[in-house]
């Protein structure tokens, strides 16, 4: 890029160089433990200044565990800002705490302001209590507050100093467990985490590699041990955003938990506990379950109770501990994933159907080092079984889906089982195989034919397609549309139906469309995926030239399509071209027939594994670029 | 729908107010035949309909009632009453925290009664259990709070009669010190205004509102976007007018709508008597707030010399302050505590605070602009809508005024970051009201045609024989569409501009390799905005029965990109209720000269329709010249808002659009072969 950010790089240059003139005598942190000119000098021989909106030139946080039992957060952040991107980031925060647990104190709200060499402070009107938009109509949980802290004074470039304490006023937690990752998605020169515990109490402490040992501390005074961690230069979070990159980089994982067994019975103590249907909730239950004749049928019905019965509050429920009894989440028409869950749980035993709690991995892969920790078990969500069938219950949507290929590939933990979270493997790899065989019909001017669709594992759609009603028939349309638009499902039939593994048949039809101006009509092929997740979509990003996170799949996957086409009369126009691209990811290839009056075309796309390293996605992005090429997709007739 | 006859029926029978239900509790009537009694709240309930009747909703609103009592001081106490019915367990989701907002340093409200009405009887619900909260906030932070009741589990059928009094003005903001009545004085006082919306998310069945005014106080009242029941009375004491309705469609969602005040039926009333003396009002509470400061005349100093316009023009040397006022003031509301909501901050406060909202951007301007020897005064508008005559307060947005003569000339600080306009064009056509000692009437802002607001396209690039495409992209923007390039700039972090631009061409080929990204700074000012791309697509045409066959590119870009081309790359609805509301109008005027490899030639050059509309135009033409190929697309957006008449126009240049993005195009030998 040229120019048009050089008047920043000036700035910057002024900035270094007015508070390297002043850096032993100002400016220093509120504490005065820091000296800012040498972090911004330290900036500037890290890292390339002039290409980054922000660099964090601190950014600490301590967590203190108390001995009776509350917890005591502390963050302190001071930012060289130096767009206008990083100003909507930095300026204004906004803090979360429990109003009615604990207590908020800010010690610092200010900027440095390079353009009057100034500190400029906060006001009394700069701290401002608001309730959580997400929970404006919670009462239950409206004792969350979000305290705005507003920022004065703000002039490019400038450096945002930020510090403030969050503490329990009262002990209300049964343990407390975390992770901290030293890399932000800004460039930081130094990171600084410390853990405190009560001398003796034995936390549990995993260190990532190249993370440098703690300094241990004992401070007989206060009781607690400190374990303390500094690093940097650090380099932002790979890009894009992942939810597996935590694994990427530096990190401490920690927990006062002695064991994923302490951890989860508490928990399954908590959940059974709330987990009861009253009378109400079991008179709604009887009505909701009258007419249904089997067990998924049940189970669909009961989830269908809680999302009909209750909105889904979208707020991290890991502010609340304790989960609120099933009657009062059903009474109150609202709760948050846990609470709907719970909800959940006690109607699907009542209904006489097994329940089992799961935590699931955020991404892909596994999140277990060792540590009894929630902090990378991000979704909550029940394992349902009866006499005819095993499924899972999603408490952010409310539904029930039979089979488990909603798990494929990513770490699961049963709290109360003693074991630690493994990764749900898949079989072997997991397959999509689309056949369709679709002959042309010039009145009324349709492909109609017949289709197969083979998949196991992680592509599977069992869950989806279960059910009494038209499950099936939707999803087969949904996964021939995403090939080929337009196509319906007339009829289908099953010749192998389970939780791993479909095997269908169908009838189906597409209309051929208009011809384009050269008289021509075209046929372009889509994704059958796109509507399992879309396993090989945006979220790959495949226009993207590099990467820095690694790629996680839910599987090793296969899928492939043959599409025969008996076009009688129609001369064909275009074709896809037989083609192989192979590498280290994977395969993808097209190979075509022709036979008299009709031509097959088999595309396939291979990846080899899982797990792909950043560096490895130049040859991903080549299968996947060459799956999606238009030259691969396209047919047309005359 | 079933029994809506006689729902009018019983309606029709209250004349005004509540004094009609308290007759219902008098000793028993025996009545003529055909008669019926006041309907009660179960009544009404129980003739309401169901959920089939109303197959869209969850619930509806059964009666929506208020009777305003403004007394001499423009004090207003609004008693309400409304009455819910849930339809199905949806509305028994939504109906199970009941919210009211307010502004504590300008108004009150207590929750009165609260009842279910479940099979004919009333559950009360015990109001002691409201809970009084800080409200959400975000960009305005005023201190505003919430009153929430959890209902008790509500079931399928239920009626929800709520009876509230809500005191105090929609933002005035005196001394708290004050006695309580004294805090709910609006800021003209003795004065009202009130912008009645007959609509809402959900279908009512009725609605009233009614108005009771000291016999002295006169009123300018209009019923606008429709009709209404009306009547005027009045008693010893009063005025008393009355406005009601039945059986109200909810509001209907469209893509790209005008704001609900444009659309649906409303009373605007007002008893100021004219906008001039609502312009001397406005001018005299904030003439005192823009004193200078040696460090703001100092700053000022700065901007001027920096920009090179020191010894300028007043135009010139606004037109840097604006520009330094936008960049440097974030939109971030912190409380004055006394006159918040219509005071516009002092200058100096947001000079170091360095955020406010619109009011207080447009005073650090005003204070500037002022300090630099520049007549200026504060001025209101309504941001994207209407404001109607009848002398109400319709504004939603502080902007600033320069003294020019006999006219004002119009700045927008709070609009125009990363904008090289000094009032936005996402403005146009609105009203605005300078503040004035004199008192100014109500003007509004010229139409803006789209030539004054192009997004130019230049593109420049080669075919290989492969199909492979490289070339360099210019995209030049004014007015509205200067804004759009620069905010694709200025939003975007540093380090991501390349990654972008590739985004934005992914559209046109997924294999995209952006070579470079140039583009002049988001915040220099000193021209049109502008951004280069060289890129090369590899195989973006497809080889083809001998030839080479590519869609025209830059089609694919604009109409996957609302920042460059807005209508094209919404989706439309087949049908439209509502006016469109796109907030600019545009020309798009694209031309991309493609080299051809030797010895071929655009042997299918293909040309889309003209479609001239009203509101819209679209014409594409593809060209074969001597070993190139030109494609040249024009498009118009004539009008910012689009009557739902011209609807059917703007779709068919938008269609035409599209097609045009799928036509073919054709490279053959010289010979027909590739």
């Amino acid at each position: 890029m040229s120019a048009p950010r050089a008047t920043y790089g000036a700035l910057l240059l002024l900035t270094v160089l007015a508070l390297a003139g002043t850096a032993a005598a100002e400016p220093v942190s509120y504490d005065g433990a820091h000296d800012i000119g040498a972090l911004l000098a330290a900036a500037d021989a890290a890292f390339e200044v002039e290409q980054s909106d922000e660099v964090l030139l601190l950014d600490r946080a301590s967590e203190t565990w108390t001995a009776d039992g509350r917890r005591i957060s502390s963050v302190h952040r001071i930012v060289l800002v130096r767009t206008h991107p990083a100003i909507n980031h930095h300026a204004d925060l906004r803090v979360a705490f429990d109003a009615e647990h604990q207590s908020l104190t800010v010690h610092t709200l200010r900027t440095w302001r390079l353009s009057d060499r100034r500190w400029i402070s906060g006001g009394p009107t700069a701290r401002v209590e608001t309730l959580p938009f997400a929970l404006e109509r919670a009462v239950d949980y409206t004792n969350m507050r979000e305290m705005m802290l507003l920022r004065d004074g703000v002039e490019l470039p400038c450096v945002l100093e930020t510090a403030y304490t969050i503490e329990d006023t009262v002990p209300y937690r049964h343990g407390l467990d975390g992770l901290w990752t030293f890399a932000r998605e800004a460039p930081c020169v130094q990171a600084r985490f410390s853990l405190a515990t009560p001398i003796g109490s034995e936390p549990v402490i995993v260190a990532s590699p190249r993370v440098p040992a703690a300094v241990v501390e004992v401070d007989p005074a206060t009781g607690l041990e400190t374990h303390s961690f500094v690093m940097g230069p650090l380099d932002r979070l790979p890009e894009p955003p992942t939810a597996e990159r935590v694994a990427q980089v530096p990190h401490v994982a920690w927990s006062t938990w002695a064991s994923w067994q302490a951890l989860g019975s508490a928990w399954v103590e908590r959940f059974d506990r709330a987990a009861v249907a009253d009378e109400v909730l079991l008179a709604r239950l009887t009505e909701r379950l009258e007419g249904a004749h089997t067990g998924a049928e049940r189970a669909r019905r009961v989830a269908a109770l809680v999302a009909d019965t209750t909105r889904a509050v979208d707020y991290d429920d890991s502010w609340w501990p304790e989960p609120r009894p099933a009657a009062r989440t059903f009474a109150t028409g609202y709760g948050h994933r846990l609470d709907r869950t719970v909800l959940a749980g006690a109607l699907f035993r009542a209904a006489g159907m097994g329940v089992t709690p799961i935590f699931v991995g955020q991404g892909f892969g596994g999140v277990d080092e060792g540590v009894p920790s929630v902090a990378r078990l991000g979704r909550l969500a029940l394992e349902v079984s009866g006499t005819e069938f095993d499924g899972h219950f999603d408490a952010e949507s409310g539904s029930f889906a039979k089979g488990n290929g909603l798990l494929c590939g990513r770490a699961v933990w049963r709290p109360g089982t003693g074991d630690p979270p493994r990764v749900e493997t898949c079989v072997v790899a997991s397959h999509l195989k689309l056949y369709l065989a679709l002959e042309f019909r010039p009145e009324p001017g349709l492909w109609q034919g017949t289709g197969v669709l083979k998949a196991t594992d992680g592509l599977c759609p069992f869950g989806r397609m279960a059910g009494l009603e038209d499950e099936a028939v939707q999803l087969l349309g949904e996964v021939a549309g995403g090939l080929l638009e337009g196509a319906k499902v007339t009829g289908w039939n099953p010749e192998v139906f389970q939780g791993n593994t479909v095997v269908v048949g169908f009838a189906l039809e597409i209309p051929v469309g208009e011809r384009d101006a050269l008289g021509r009509l075209r046929l372009e092929l889509g994704d059958p995926t796109t509507v399992l997740g879309d396993p090989l979509g945006h979220g790959l990003e495949p226009s993207r030239p590099t990467r820095t996170s690694a790629v996680h799949l839910l599987d090793a996957l296969d899928i492939g399509v043959e599409l025969k086409l008996v076009h009688g009369d129609l001369e064909v126009v275009y074709l896809p071209a037989a083609s192989a691209v192979k590498n280290t990811a994977g395969a993808m290839t097209v190979e075509v027939e022709r036979g008299e009056g009709e031509v097959t075309l088999k595309r396939s796309l291979r990846l080899d594994r899982a797990h792909f390293a950043a560096e490895e996605w130049p040859d991903l992005r080549a299968l996947l670029l060459a799956d999606r090429h238009e030259n691969a997709r396209l047919v047309l007739f005359r | 729908m079933s029994g809506l006859g006689s729902r009018h029926v019983l309606a029709l029978v209250l004349t005004a107010g509540l004094g009609a239900l308290a007759m219902a509790q008098g000793p028993e009537v025996q009545l003529p035949p055909g008669d019926s009694p006041p309907p009660t709240a179960a009544d009404r309930v129980a003739a309401a309909g169901e959920s089939d009747d109303y197959p869209d909703y969850g619930h509806v609103v059964v009666l929506d009632r208020a009777v305003n009592h403004v007394d001499e001081k423009g004090v207003s106490r609004v008693e309400s009453e409304v009455l819910y019915k849930t339809l199905t367990e949806e509305g028994c989701r939504a109906l199970s925290v009941l919210q009211w907002g307010y502004e504590p340093q300008s108004s009150a409200v207590e929750v009165e009664d609260v009842t279910v009405i479940r099979d004919g009887k009333t559950i009360p619900v015990p109001v002691e259990a409201v809970l009084d909260l800080p409200a959400a906030q975000d960009m305005i932070y005023w201190g505003n709070r919430t009153k929430l009741l959890q209902m008790p589990r509500l079931e399928v059928g239920d009626g929800i009669d709520v009876r509230s009094t809500r005191r105090g003005y929609s933002y005035a903001l005196l001394d708290q010190t004050q006695s309580d009545d004294e805090r709910f004085i609006p800021p003209m006082p003795g004065e009202y205004f009130d912008i009645v919306l007959f609509s809402g998310p959900v279908p009512i069945l009725e609605k009233r509102y009614e108005l009771r005014l000291p016999a002295a106080k006169q009123l300018h009242s209009q019923v606008y976007n429709g009709a209404l029941y009306a009547s005027t009375s009045f008693t010893e004491d009063e005025n008393v007018y009355a406005w009601w309705a039945f059986d109200l469609e909810a509001e209907r969602h469209e893509e790209r709508q005008a704001e609900a005040s444009d659309r649906v039926t409303k009373v605007v009333l007002a008893t100021v008597e004219s906008w001039e003396a609502k312009s001397r009002w406005f001018f005299s509470v904030n003439d005192g707030q823009f004193g200078s400061s040696p460090e703001i005349d100092r700053k000022v100093v700065d901007i001027l010399a920096a920009a090179g316009v020191a010894d300028g023009d007043d135009a010139a040397k606004a037109e840097a302050l604006v520009h330094w006022v936008a960049q440097n003031i974030r939109y971030s509301g912190q409380t004055m505590g006394k006159g918040e909501g219509f005071t516009l901050h002092p200058g100096t406060m947001i000079f170091e605070q360095r955020s406010g909202v619109c009011k207080d951007i447009a005073g650090m301007l005003v204070t500037m602009m002022r300090a630099a020897g520049i007549a200026t005064n504060p001025a209101m508008t309504m941001a994207g809508s209407r404001i109607e005559e009848v002398p109400a307060d319709q504004f939603n947005h502080c902007v600033v005024a320069r003294e020019a003569g006999d006219e004002w000339v119009m700045y927008d600080p709070t609009w125009v970051p990363f904008n090289n306009d000094i009032w936005s064009k996402l403005e146009t056509e609105q009203h605005y009201l300078v503040g004035s000692a004199e008192g100014e009437p109500l003007r509004r802002i010229a139409y803006s045609p789209p030539m004054e607001s192009p997004l130019r396209i230049r593109h420049q690039a080669t075919l290989g024989v492969d199909g492979s495409l490289e070339g360099t992209i210019r995209f030049e923007g004014r007015g509205a569409m200067d804004s759009r390039l620069r905010r694709i700039v200025a939003s975007t972090p540093i380090r991501e501009i390349d990654e972008r631009l590739g985004t934005m061409l992914a559209s046109m080929c997924e294999r995209v390799e952006v070579q470079s990204v140039r583009h002049r700074a988001a915040d220099d000012f000193s021209g049109d905005m502008w951004i280069e791309v060289a890129y090369r697509a590899p195989q973006l045409a497809l080889a083809v029965d001998g030839g080479l066959e590519l869609h025209p590119p830059m089609m694919a870009v604009l109409l996957s990109d609302g920042l460059l081309f807005r209508a094209g790359a919404t989706k439309w609805d087949e049908e439209r209720t509502s006016d469109v509301f796109l907030y600019y109008t545009q020309l798009l005027d694209v031309e991309e000269t493609i080299r051809l490899p030797a010895g071929r030639a655009a042997t299918v050059v293909p040309a889309s329709d003209e479609v001239d509309e009203t509101y819209a135009y679209f014409k594409g033409q593809a060209e074969a010249a001597a070993g190139r190929l030109i494609i040249r697309t024009r498009a118009e957006v004539r009008r910012r808002q689009i009557p739902p008449e011209g609807y059917a126009g703007l779709r068919k240049a938008v269609e035409e659009a599209r097609s045009w993005g799928r036509a073919v195009i054709r490279v053959e030998g010289e010979g027909g072969e590739g």
